[in-house]
């Protein structure tokens, strides 16, 4: 397979991660290597503690890893400052969480506006996007909300509509069902497909074999390993 | 730009929804900001006002210095070799204090405060008239000098502020001189010449051309531009030095000048010393507040980790989250300040009043007031955003670099406090106590020194004694000083009589104060002294029996009777200090001095040796000068105090001495008239003031530290909460865990004290020059500071520690 450079999104070569706490090394990653695809939806699957979350946050630049090479959109992020990652998380990277991580004291409306503010957005894009992101989730009619005046359903999605505000290149989303019951859980991930229908590019850590079915292809992980890696072979309809 | 609006909108909105927070913080800074700022807009107007004039700085005060004094006026001809001889100054100028009294139509005749001055002195202050002019060069030679003019207000409020009477005449005293012009308000600041309502020409006999005694000429000159201080001292030090050789009388060898900004020489080293204390005590209630607010900003970044980390994974830079940390803190700085100005401003004017409520009775006058103007309020603006980068920069600095990853994927709201957290509360709690221990000190050292100069023993009782000012209309109905002795003899008689009262005397000076100048005296018998060891006295007046009448007593010799008149031959009482000084080896009785003549003449025998009195507004009392007093009735004064001893309370006998003096005399001017106590309260008024606020500053002080430890310590309690439930649940009894808690509490608390302690030594060592009767290590203060230190923080710890060690060990496993 010769793949199109233009169209490889995230390139990790040889990834490792080692975190030291009181002198205990952990290696929560080692010797990764992942490409995804513009466009491309990808699973991530494996047992607890066996190093999702920090692959998620080494492709989101939250974590730096401690080895290897990790080139976004083709240029290399391994060694930038931190400020400089930090517009990058701005710009290409969209967040969905386990526990939705909304802030308390925004409105939805707000909390879907807070990635747009650190960009120097004109008042009037950041609205219009605010409300098209919002309309995306169907969540358009509830943004004078506080968050805690939603159902966990509904919160999932207004995180979700943030994530899309900053139109970025690639929604991480870790366990996005994991809070939620069966049947708002469906619904969240009814919509990453739709969103996936869309051309969005989406990285998601799951344990759940239903949900992950939903992706083109699924990595699995085992002890900060990639064992397998597996194409979906038939979406469902 | 739009993050700014959005962040200010943010942090108005927590504010909001944290009530308790944001009122306690907005208190604290208020208390902070408003004591800062109400203590310096006075040590602004004490010390930092700048004059109403064009180039002030180009104002210089000329002093005489002696081996005794630093700033001593001039004799009318070395002033007048001053002004001709020297080469750097554009002018120079002399003047005087007088109180002429205005005679109006229908009125009773009003003692005023007037200054004589020479005809270009408004000229060389570069003031204009309000309305009319100034002096011409003639009218300061005599018989050409019956001009005034009026100081604005005092035109406005007791002529009526009428223009058509420029050019009209009026009555002072015997004189009828003509309005001419009227000075702008604003040469009244109170810490300038007072309240000067009338302004004359100074005017200076022929006779007088040569004199080089008595000294009484203040003088004062503008610069040549680019003439510099220290170049002017030189010309006219190198003038004195030639003006002492032809004038061996005037500046011998050990005498010289001294000059002063004008801005300067209305501020004493005392004052400023005082206010530089205050500055620094006042700005140790500000560090502890800081301390404080940056400790309960610490304990809420910790629960706000996660909206930090949500904020930074979805692209916030470190800066965005600093700038809203920090717009946060403004926000609550900005409140602060608003809350501290209000209190100031409150503050001050309540002072001023009070000051004022003091004063007027005594002195005719109203007029101390503490502006709130640009200074002041660039001060407290400086100090709000130093205030606003002490408690919000660490704290921000802390909270915008949030583990991102561990506190989201943990999706917990409060992550506890990491070891750098922890240590960092610790170097606050020691922080604060260090500055604590230096405020209670240094409150403890200053207020003591000040109670120290208020029970300073005057040398004479103040109880039961009622005074007032009296001048008899010499110039007219009194020119012969027979008829002046008459007439006080027996107004003496008649309020001898006086129901209630028991004695009463004349001093044309009260003890109280500073004399009011110093003469050279030589002893009959001893050779004149050589140069540079002028002998000097500061005379006084007293009628027989006054120093019985105040409770001093004449402790060798005799005390003055009627008989010592002008027709008897003269004589004269000291006091110890003048004895011990000048004949520390033979007994003084039956000497005789002279005073200020050259050749001497009118040889006084000294008859007595009364004690020392103290002077009470200086900040040595210790320090006594040599006085010697004369007879009451061989002065032939036109003007005294007079002083009753009183059975009763003395104020209630005001109303029948006005009665008296009336009948006696109508003509006689009348004022001033107060208890001696109220005299003595009103000279150091400061003295009780600064007490005051010294322990307002303490007790603040020490409520804010004791709260922030308190806060440190719960917060770190309520932390431990699940291990202190561990351990009770493992059977650990309550008392070890209580111990436990306390001793790790505590422990910054040790290291803050040795470190206060260190600071408490530097501000013993640096203050010295203001306190009084303080030893060198003052043991005794820093103990009390210390125990009472110990003990709030103490306190402060076992409160949060006892309610941690009450809990039941299942209920605190539940909380994790
Ligand atoms: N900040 C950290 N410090 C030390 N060790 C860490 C840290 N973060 C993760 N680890 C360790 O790295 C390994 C991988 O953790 P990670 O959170 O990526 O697992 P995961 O696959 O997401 O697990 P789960 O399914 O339970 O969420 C674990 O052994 C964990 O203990
Ligand atoms: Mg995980």
């Amino acid at each position: 397979m010769t793949p199109d450079t233009n169209h490889v999104l995230i390139r990790l070569e040889n990834i490792g991660k080692v975190f030291t706490t009181d002198e205990v090394e952990t290696h929560a990653l080692s010797g990764v290597h992942l490409e995804i695809r513009t466009g491309e939806y990808v699973s991530i699957a494996g047992p607890s503690g066996c190093g999702k979350s920090t692959l998620l946050s080494i492709i989101g630049l939250l974590e730096s890893p401690s080895a290897g090479e990790y080139r976004l959109k083709g240029e290399p992020v391994t060694a930038l400052a931190h400020a400089q990652r930090a517009r990058i998380r701005n710009r290409e990277v969209g967040f969905i969480f386990q526990s939705f991580n909304l802030i308390g004291d925004l409105t939805v409306f707000e909390n879907v506006e807070l990635p747009l503010t650190y960009r120097g957005l004109s008042t009037a894009e950041r609205k219009q996007r605010v409300n098209d992101a919002l309309e995306q989730v169907g969540m358009a009619h509830r943004t004078q909300h506080y968050p805690s005046q939603l159902s966990g359903g509904q919160q999932q999605r207004v995180a979700v509509a943030r994530a899309l505000a900053g139109k970025p290149a690639i929604l991480l989303a870790d366990e996005p069902t994991g809070n939620l019951d069966s049947r708002n859980g469906e619904a969240v991930m009814e919509l990453l497909r739709d969103l996936h229908r869309g051309g969005a590019t989406i990285c998601m850590v799951t344990h759940d074999p239903r949900f992950a079915r939903h992706a083109d292809r699924t990595v699995q992980l085992f002890d900060g390993r990639v064992v397998e890696e597996s194409i979906t072979a038939v979406a469902e309809a | 730009m739009n993050t700014l609006g959005q962040d200010l909108r943010f942090a108005l909105r927590l504010l909001v929804k944290n009530p308790v927070f944001a009122g306690v913080v907005v208190i604290t800074l208020a208390l902070c900001i408003g004591l800062n700022t109400a203590i310096f807009s006075i040590v602004n107007a004490m010390i930092y006002f700048t004059l109403p004039f064009p180039n002030p700085d180009r104002l210089i005060r000329i002093y005489r210095t002696s081996p005794h004094a630093q700033d001593w006026p001039h004799a009318v001809g070395d002033y007048l070799d001053f002004q001709e001889q020297n080469q750097v100054f554009e002018q120079m100028a002399a003047f005087t204090f007088d109180s002429p009294s205005l005679m109006l139509p229908n009125h009773l005749a009003e003692s005023l405060q007037g200054m004589r001055v020479s005809a270009n002195f408004f000229d060389l202050l570069g003031m204009t008239p309000r309305w009319g002019r100034a002096f011409y060069a003639d009218e300061n030679q005599p018989g050409k000098s019956l001009v005034v003019m009026l100081r604005e207000g005092f035109w406005r409020c007791r002529l009526g502020g009428d223009t058509n009477l420029l050019g009209r005449t009026l009555r002072l005293g015997t004189n009828t001189v003509t309005l001419v012009g009227i000075v702008p308000e604003r040469i009244a600041h109170f810490r300038m010449w007072g309240e000067i309502d009338v302004w004359r020409p100074l005017t200076i006999q022929p006779a007088d051309r040569e004199r080089r005694d008595p000294r009484f000429l203040h003088v004062l000159g503008r610069l040549k531009s680019g003439v510099s201080v220290a170049q002017a001292h030189a010309n006219l030090s190198a003038l004195a030095t030639r003006i002492a050789e032809e004038h061996p009388n005037s500046f011998n060898a050990r005498e010289n000048v001294r000059l002063k900004t004008l801005r300067a020489s209305f501020s004493n080293s005392v004052d400023t010393a005082r206010c530089h204390l205050m500055l620094a005590i006042a700005g140790c209630v500000l560090l502890i507040g800081c301390v404080n607010v940056a400790n309960l900003q610490l304990a809420r970044a910790a629960h706000r980790t996660r909206e930090m980390s949500i904020r930074a994974a979805l692209g916030a830079t470190r800066s965005h989250l600093l700038r809203q940390l920090l717009t946060e803190s403004a926000v609550l700085v900005g409140l602060g300040l608003g809350g501290g100005l209000l209190l100031a401003s409150w503050g001050v004017d309540g002072l001023g009043r009070f000051i004022n409520a003091h004063l007027v009775q005594i002195q005719n006058a109203n007029f101390v007031h503490f502006d709130m103007d640009g200074d002041v309020l660039a001060y407290s603006v400086a100090l709000a955003v130093l205030t606003a980068l002490l408690f919000g920069l660490v704290p921000a600095l802390r909270a915008s670099r949030p583990d991102v990853h561990q506190a989201l994927k943990e999706g917990g709201t409060t992550a506890s406090a990491s070891h750098a957290v922890r240590r960092l509360r610790g170097w606050l709690v020691v922080s604060e106590v260090a500055v604590t221990l230096v405020l209670l000190v240094g409150c403890g050292l200053f207020g003591q020194s000040i109670i120290n100069l208020l029970r300073v023993d005057p040398g004479f009782q103040t109880d039961h004694r009622l005074a007032m000012s009296l001048r008899l209309p010499s110039q007219e109905k009194y020119v012969d000083a027979a008829a002046r002795e008459s007439v006080l003899r027996q107004l003496l008689a008649r309020m001898q009589t006086l129901p209630g009262v028991r004695d009463a005397g004349f001093a044309p000076d009260l003890p109280l104060w500073e004399p009011g100048g110093s003469r050279f005296f030589q002893i009959q018998g001893r050779p004149p002294p050589p140069p540079g060891q002028t002998m000097l006295t500061y005379p006084e007046t007293v009628s027989p029996g006054f120093f019985h009448l105040l409770g001093m007593s004449v402790q060798r010799g005799r005390d003055f009777t009627d008989q010592d008149t002008a027709s008897a031959s003269p004589v004269v009482i000291i006091n110890e200090t003048m004895a011990r000084t000048f004949w520390p080896h033979q007994s003084p009785l039956g000497q005789r001095i002279s005073t200020g003549h050259s050749p001497p003449r009118d040889w006084a025998e000294i008859v007595g040796v009364v004690n020392d009195v103290k002077t009470l507004s200086s900040s040595r009392p210790d320090q006594v000068l040599a006085r010697s007093y004369k007879p009451f009735w061989q002065t032939s004064a036109d003007r005294s105090w007079l002083v009753l001893h009183t059975a009763v309370e003395p104020e209630s006998l005001v109303e029948a001495v006005r009665r008296t003096v009336a009948e006696l005399e109508p003509d006689m001017l009348f004022n001033r008239v107060a208890s001696l106590e109220r005299f003595i309260v009103a000279e150091s008024l400061e003295l009780p003031i600064i007490v005051w606020l010294l322990a307002s500053f303490a007790l603040l002080g020490l409520l804010l530290a004791a709260l922030g430890v308190y806060g440190v310590i719960a917060y770190a309690v309520s932390q431990r909460t699940h291990e202190i439930g561990i351990r009770l649940a493992v059977g650990a009894p309550r008392g070890t865990v209580l111990r436990l808690l306390l001793r790790q509490g505590m422990r910054p608390v040790w290291v803050g004290l040795a470190v206060g302690l260190a600071g408490s030594y530097v501000l013993m060592q640096t203050s010295r020059a203001v306190l009084y009767g303080i030893p060198v290590w003052d043991i005794p203060t820093l103990t009390v500071a210390i125990v009472v230190l110990v003990m709030a923080a103490a306190l402060a710890c076992y409160l949060p520690a006892r309610r941690a060690t009450r809990i039941e060990p299942m209920q605190a496993l539940r909380c994790e």
